[in-house]
């Protein structure tokens, strides 16, 4: 259960409480993760150009 | 009325009845004069003057002819050429038939006269009787003329038109009685009027129909009561009456309109009922956002904090626990309960005293528009409802839509309890104002009665005993009455049902 690639998880949510519980999740299973307020946000960050998945809720 | 001309049969004047008399004689002295010589005497002519005087003249003139034709006899028998036959006895004869004939005249004068005398009366009364009969035709022309016209109004009224006497008995109905009512005409006329009237009415009915003889106006009857008209099928409908007085020769009588209201009835119910369904989506569109918004922001925290104590957990549970991570996970953890805990404050602030809206309330009247809004299905479900309001209730100082709220939910749960029980089904509303200057305001019903054994929890949040119930009801109308300074309670109705007491403070001070 530990990071094999150095792929990212990013997290899109609203609520800082919950953007940090669910990055602190995610590093406890391994992955290294994301984490931004909003969608433009996001789209406005450097994103990589391997696989890597995204969370939103 | 002038006599018609009679001027043979009045009495002519007494100069011409004698002259009559003295020329029928002389009349008859001259013929007899000149004929004796050639026929011998002829005694028959002077009875004939005699008979013409006494018919002619009467009694005077009648002896006079008498007398004069006595004399003439005598004369002519003195005078005459021939044979004198014996004398006296000849003469008296003479004179006693002459006095017959005259008799005899005069009484067939009179009797011919009084006969015409008869004749000329019954003529008379015969045109009177004409006269007195005409002018009655023409006044029982005019009668029915006028109640042709009645009648006439009478039909083309658009209401129903009763006509009663004062023993309540129908005397005339119109042609819309028919349609309105559905009884023929004949069916009617005679019967008590209260067959019109509901059963349960017809008692009271009865006492304010002698009521209005008492004082006979035009009124409308019942006002401000929904009065209620019976059909021929028993079917019942609303109606609207007004009365008013008909003086007739035969007495006192009364005619009352009656106007179908069942439209007008439906009109004004379908668009209480609208206003109803309108102000009840606003509050439940409005406490459905809260809701809503609610939920969203308390399961936030909610969420993170189990995903934060299961992230602990997981960093705990590993062959070589990371107690670094595990504490960062832990205070993150602390961090989330407190969000919710902060949010939960802040809900509570929503309901303290300062941030309501306060205004004078009238409670009486607040209790009157919930009524409105319940109507239907009280109706529907056939529950009986009692006002028995204070008239002098103060106003309270509170928020109208609050208030409103709690009012409706203690009735709605009232009749809920009652939609399935047998046997009378009653809510009573009491508004009283107490001696310590609070009012107190109860709804009772005679339900399902407070669940044995749980009496106390049924103001806790989520406990309810209703399928559809969300269990929130009595717990957010206790807390809008507490934040009203009030209390909420419940007790047992006897013999059967729920009585719920709330008290509020009276508005003594003047509103800002």
């Amino acid at each position: 259960m530990t990071t094999t690639d150095g792929s990212t998880v990013f997290v899109i949510d609203d609520d800082d409480l919950v953007r940090a519980a669910i990055q602190g999740m995610l590093k406890s299973v391994g992955l290294q993760a994301e984490t931004f307020e909003t969608t433009q946000e996001f789209l406005a960050s450097k994103l990589p150009d391997g696989p890597s998945c995204l969370f939103s809720t | 009325m002038p006599r018609s001309n009679h001027l043979p049969w009045f009495k002519p004047s007494w100069i011409w009845r004698y002259g009559v008399a003295v020329l029928s004689v002389t009349s008859a002295m001259m013929l007899s004069l000149w004929l004796t010589p050639h026929i011998g005497f002829l005694g028959t002519l002077f009875l004939c003057a005699v008979m013409f005087s006494s018919w002619y003249g009467g009694v005077g003139p009648g002896l006079v002819g008498t007398t004069l034709s006595v004399l003439a006899f005598h004369y002519s028998f003195l005078h005459s050429p021939g044979p004198k036959p014996p004398e006296l006895p000849r003469l008296y004869m003479y004179i006693v038939s002459n006095l017959l004939v005259g008799l005899v005249s005069i009484a067939q004068r009179s009797a011919t006269e009084s006969l015409r005398q008869t004749r000329d009366d019954l003529n008379r009364a015969g045109q009177d009787l004409e006269t007195t009969n005409k002018a009655l035709h023409a006044e029982s022309r005019k009668r029915e003329q006028a109640e042709q016209r009645f009648r006439g109004l009478l039909e083309t009224a658009p209401d129903a038109m009763i006509v009663t006497n004062r023993q309540g008995r129908i005397v005339l109905v119109n042609a819309q009685v028919e349609k309105v009512f559905g009884y023929q005409r004949d069916d009617l006329l005679g019967q008590e009027v209260e067959i019109l009237v509901p059963q349960r009415f017809r008692g009271r009915h009865a006492q304010h129909r002698n009521g209005f003889f008492g004082l006979p106006r035009v009124r409308l009857m019942g006002e401000g009561l929904g009065l209620y008209g019976r059909r021929k099928d028993g079917t019942e409908f609303p109606v609207e009456v007004s009365l008013s007085p008909l003086e007739t020769p035969e007495g006192t009588l009364v005619s009352a309109a009656v106007r179908d209201v069942t439209e007008r009835k439906q009109t004004e119910q379908a668009l209480r009922q609208a206003q109803a369904d309108l102000t009840r989506v606003n509050r439940v569109t409005s406490m459905g956002e809260l809701t809503a918004s609610l939920a969203h922001e308390i399961n936030q925290p909610i969420a993170a904090v189990i995903t934060d104590a299961n992230t602990c957990l997981r960093w705990l549970s590993r062959d070589q626990p990371d107690v670094e991570e595990a504490r960062a996970a832990a205070s993150r953890t602390v961090q989330d309960g407190s969000r919710a805990s902060e949010i939960v404050k802040r809900l509570r602030l929503l309901f303290k005293k300062d941030t309501l809206q306060r205004e004078p309330v009238d409670l009486n009247e607040t209790i009157r528009e919930m009524l409105l809004l319940l109507h239907n299905e009280a109706i529907q479900f056939a529950v009986l409802i009692r006002l028995e309001l204070a008239a002098d209730l103060p106003e309270v100082m509170g928020d109208r839509v609050q208030l409103q709220q709690v009012l409706m939910n203690l009735m709605t749960n009232s009749i809920d309890a009652m939609k399935d029980v047998d046997g009378t089904r009653e809510l009573t509303i009491q508004s009283q104002l107490g001696e310590d200057g609070e009012l107190l305001i109860s709804v009772s019903d005679t339900g399902v009665g407070l669940p044995p054994q749980q009496a106390d929890k049924i103001f806790d949040s989520f406990f309810t005993t209703k399928t559809q119930g969300t269990g929130m009801g009595l717990s957010i109308s206790r807390s809008i009455v507490e934040s009203h300074g009030g209390r909420l309670w419940a007790a047992a109705n006897s013999p059967r049902g729920a009585n719920f007491y709330f008290t509020l403070s009276a508005n003594v001070q003047v509103p800002q």
